[in-house]
């Protein structure tokens, strides 16, 4: 009896234990736990721009519209080695401290669907008084199959966010 | 269900609190009643293809100078120059290793500083910009002017740069912000287009908090401790007040009247169609609200500015961030501009000149109203001369309306003076703050002119015959004689043969002309140019003056002279040693001698003067002078007088004319008259004669020249040779001829070489024929 205990004690501690394993796990390196297991693009470029790059109202711009070679070219700080088909964007954000990172994509019945992080500063921080616009610039293969999803998030002291 | 509604009303709530929230910025842009004012942008030589943004490199044309009237200013003088601006900012454009990576910023190395130690998140002394903020915020403030495509607003300031935020956008530490802004002190303006993302904060203890103790304590020793100009940009959330650095002036008196928090208005960029271009409040901006007071407007949405990367990108962006350089440069150029201005004079200037009409009347969104640098580097009041004193706001210091100054001067040194101040300037002050502005020193003097009178028309009038109507032995004062001849006294006591006292108003009694017979009835000496042969220093000009003359025997005599208030006095003493007016002396000579002095109030030489050209009460000349008049044989009369005299000038009380030296001044007329010309009946006469003029003589003007943020003034001294560059004389011939009883043809040809004494002067050429016949 008491060896079963312990057999089942032991079996829940070792269990317990890989739980433990697997959540640190998740804590300390969440992208790279998610990005392992979706469908990673092949680049993409994440910045910010103090001009603006789309329309408002407009998140995303793909290499299938007529303007977006032009704005492509006009991002200055964009890799010059890279190709990207699809420009993402959080639109006109009001200092700096916004940024916006590409977290996975997830497969959908009809759409996959991209899921990028829009990070905010902390409330009452000092920022700079310029008018920003968070970007990322993605190349995708099947640019009809996705759909866009930006999530947001605030700067907190604690550095895991409660979207992961 | 009912549980329902409410929970559906209290989830609403948020949303309408929102909405209302939002009717802040709905209010500006909706407010259909207000028209947008503009200021008038003056300097066209300014408003180059740079001031507007048109480059090859920076694109097509933005308003963002224009909005501002900042040509009006370049046109003044004012560039920034000599005063210096902290960039607190991200860094400035240098590489890691320092190297200056930037071209609109090449032109002058001494102009872009990165101080010791100024990178303030890295603890090295190499404010780079990685993260491309500070450039675009430097440039607008002083981008290079001449280089083509656009330039800053203090195109000629000097920047320091001070690092805080990395190339992440984050801000350093409280304690790394404060020793930022502590070293930035060393600068006149600190530029900070950072802060706090709050709606305004709610007490001085509050803001403190918001801000950090450190950041609040070193802004408070840049502005009350140092005296510096903080400008905060107001932030871009759309709130209704300034976030909490910009706003914490509301709270603490140590802040007021060195901090001003700067709210954005869009500007027209051909290259964006981000914002509404309409010069209205940016729709990201946060309001004046009731920071009002220490708020003002500036372009702040779709700028074009320099980016950090490859160098000389431009980019256009927006956000107060934008807006606050270009108040910054603002305060730059008027610093520059008036050197009297404490730099809370400077804020106060920038603050009540703003453009506050119609939509910018609006004092919650605007605040004082959007920057104009046109007013802003113009008299505010009226502008005044400063009586003499050193200090600009000692109560001793009295001022005078630049109406009430000025200077009208004879011809006799005319041309001279003129000569002596083109050029020169002195400093006025502008009422509201005493604002030192530079004005020509001759906009105040007005040149007299012997040449003036020199028509036609008066030539001709030279011409008409005088109206004889003597009416002679008219008895007065017992045995005295007079004779009048229309208005004017017709004797004189160098003509008559008795002793005779002459009293008259407006009249000349100096009748040396009337000696001059036959000339004297086909020639008026009046109108045209100056009198020949009268007394010059008796000559007031006033038409008010009372004379008196005496003679006494054809020996001697007394002329006198006073003006109507009996201000000017003139005394001259004749002597008659020869006469030919006594029987059996008709071929004799006439001789008189003349010694005299008169005393002027407030002038010297009949050249008035009022305020801080003015002139004590007794200017004294003395002179003297010689006519003389011979008849060579029956046909040829000569004529000559001279006349010389020094003249001291009066010192008054607070006057710029400090000192002179005596003025020795001459005049001379010389004249031959022949009857009986080639015909009877026919007269001709030739006269030369210089008018009055300086021969020796300066005066020395001290006048305020330069004045210093301690509010004290400089005099420098301008010596003036009074003594013109040349000489004028006057040639007449005359002819007149009795053709009969009743008609007379008369003819006058005169040339003046040199008018009022200047050889710049053209000659002048008159001819005139006049034929009377009484019908």
């Amino acid at each position: 009896m008491s060896q079963k205990i312990k057999t089942f004690s032991l079996y829940f501690i070792k269990r317990l234990f890989k739980r433990i394993l697997f959540f640190s796990f998740l804590i300390l390196f969440p992208n790279k736990f998610v990005l392992a297991n979706e469908n990673n693009p092949q680049d993409y470029f994440c910045d910010v721009s103090k001009s603006r790059l789309l329309e408002k109202d407009v998140i995303s711009l793909s290499l299938k519209d007529k303007k977006f070679n032009q704005v492509i070219s006009e991002i200055d700080k964009k890799p010059s080695n890279k190709k990207y088909n699809l420009l993402v964007s959080t639109g006109e954000k009001p200092s700096s401290g916004y940024s916006l990172e590409f977290l996975k994509i997830k497969k959908k019945k009809k759409f996959d669907k991209i899921y990028f992080q829009e990070t905010k500063p902390k409330k009452n921080s000092k920022n700079l008084s310029i008018i920003t616009y968070p970007y990322c610039l993605i190349n995708l293969k099947n640019l009809d199959e996705y759909k866009i999803k930006i999530k947001k998030k605030r700067l907190k002291f604690f550095p895991v966010s409660i979207f992961q | 269900m009912n549980n329902i509604s409410k929970i559906l009303a209290i989830l609403s709530l948020p949303l309408l609190l929102n909405a209302c929230g939002g009717g802040g910025g709905g209010s500006a842009g909706g407010a259909a009643s207000y028209t947008v004012p503009s200021c008038t942008d003056s300097g066209s030589a300014f408003q180059t293809n740079e001031y507007y943004t048109i480059g090859s490199n920076s694109g097509g044309r933005s308003n963002q100078l224009e909005l501002v009237c900042a040509s009006s200013a370049y046109a003044r003088g004012a560039t920034g120059d000599g005063i210096s601006i902290a960039v607190v900012d991200t860094g400035g454009p240098w590489n890691a290793s320092g190297s200056l990576i930037n071209n609109e910023f090449n032109s002058d190395s001494d102009e872009i500083i990165k101080p010791d130690n100024s990178d303030y998140f890295n603890s090295d002394s190499v404010p780079e910009d990685t993260y491309d903020h500070g450039v675009g915020v430097a440039c607008l403030i002083r981008c290079d002017k001449g280089d083509g495509d656009m330039h800053g607003i203090a195109y000629d300031s000097t920047l320091r740069f001070y690092k805080i935020f990395n190339g992440s956008g984050t801000i350093t530490s409280d304690s790394n912000v404060a020793a930022a802004l502590n070293a930035a002190d060393a600068n006149d303006i600190i530029n900070n287009s950072w802060g706090t993302a709050s709606n305004g904060c709610s007490s001085a203890s509050n803001c403190e908090s918001l801000i950090g103790s450190s950041t609040y304590a070193a802004m408070k020793t840049a502005t009350n401790t140092n005296g510096k100009i903080l400008v905060w940009a107001a932030g871009n959330s759309g709130y209704a007040n300034p976030g909490a650095e910009a706003h914490a002036v509301v709270h603490d008196t140590n802040l007021q009247g060195l901090s001003v928090a700067v709210v954005a208005v869009d500007s027209t960029n051909a290259n964006s169609t981000d914002g509404d271009s309409d010069a209205r409040i940016s729709s990201f901006s946060n309001r004046c609200g009731d920071a009002a007071a220490y708020c003002i407007a500036a372009p702040g949405g779709d700028m074009t500015t320099v980016s950090y990367v490859n160098g000389q990108t431009f980019v256009v962006g927006g956000g107060t961030s934008y807006a606050a350089p270009l108040v910054s440069g603002g305060l730059a150029l008027i610093k520059q501009e008036f050197s009297s201005l404490t730099n809370k004079q400077v804020v106060n200037r920038l603050l009540t000149t703003a453009l506050d009409d119609d939509e910018y009347s609006q004092s919650s969104i605007y605040g004082h109203g959007l920057m104009n640098l046109n007013a802003a580097t113009t008299a505010v009041a009226k502008l005044q001369t400063i009586n003499g004193n050193n200090l600009l706001d000692d109560p001793n210091t009295s001022y005078n309306d630049l109406v009430n100054n000025n200077f009208s001067s004879s011809a006799a040194f005319s041309n001279a003076l003129s000569s002596a101040l083109n050029g020169q300037t002195m400093e006025v002050y502008d009422s509201f703050d005493r604002a030192n502005f530079d004005v020509a020193i001759d906009s105040f003097f007005t040149s007299g002119s012997y040449t003036s009178q020199n028509t036609i028309e008066n030539h001709m009038a030279r011409l008409q015959p005088k109206t004889m109507e003597k009416v002679k032995n008219k008895t007065l004062y017992g045995s005295f004689t007079v004779e009048t001849d229309g208005n004017f006294i017709g004797s004189s006591m160098f003509q008559s043969a008795g002793d005779f006292l002459a009293l008259g108003f407006n009249q000349s009694t100096n009748s040396f002309e009337n000696a001059v017979d036959p000339l004297s009835n086909f020639f008026n000496d009046s109108n045209f140019g100056n009198n020949y042969l009268v007394n010059p220093y008796f000559n007031t000009g006033s038409g008010q003056d009372y004379f008196m003359s005496f003679n006494s025997n054809s020996s001697f005599g007394l002329d006198t002279f006073t003006n109507a208030n009996g201000n000017d006095l003139g005394l001259a003493f004749n002597l008659n040693p020869l006469s030919s007016s006594n029987e059996g002396m008709k071929y004799a000579g006439d001789l008189q001698l003349v010694f005299g002095a008169n005393y002027e109030q407030n002038k010297f030489l009949n050249s008035t003067s009022t305020g801080v050209f003015a002139t004590g009460d007794l200017s004294n000349t003395n002179f003297t002078g010689l006519k003389y008049k011979k008849n060579l044989g029956d046909d040829f009369t000569f004529v000559g007088s001279g006349f010389a005299g020094y003249t001291y000038i009066d010192k008054a009380v607070d006057s710029y004319i400090d000192s002179s030296t005596p003025l020795l001044t001459s005049s001379f007329t010389l004249g031959l008259a022949k009857a009986n010309f080639l015909k009877e009946d026919q007269r001709i006469g030739f006269f030369v004669n210089q008018p009055q003029r300086v021969e020796d003589g300066s005066l020395n003007l001290r006048v305020p020249t330069s004045s210093d943020r301690d509010r004290t003034v400089t005099y420098s001294n301008l010596n003036v040779d009074l003594e013109p560059d040349a000489r004028q004389i006057n040639f007449d011939i005359i002819f007149n001829k009795i053709i009969t009883e009743s008609s007379n043809l008369s003819a006058n040809l005169t040339h003046v070489r040199n008018g009022d004494h200047s050889n710049e002067s053209k000659n002048q050429n008159f001819f005139s024929l006049f034929y009377k016949k009484t019908f």
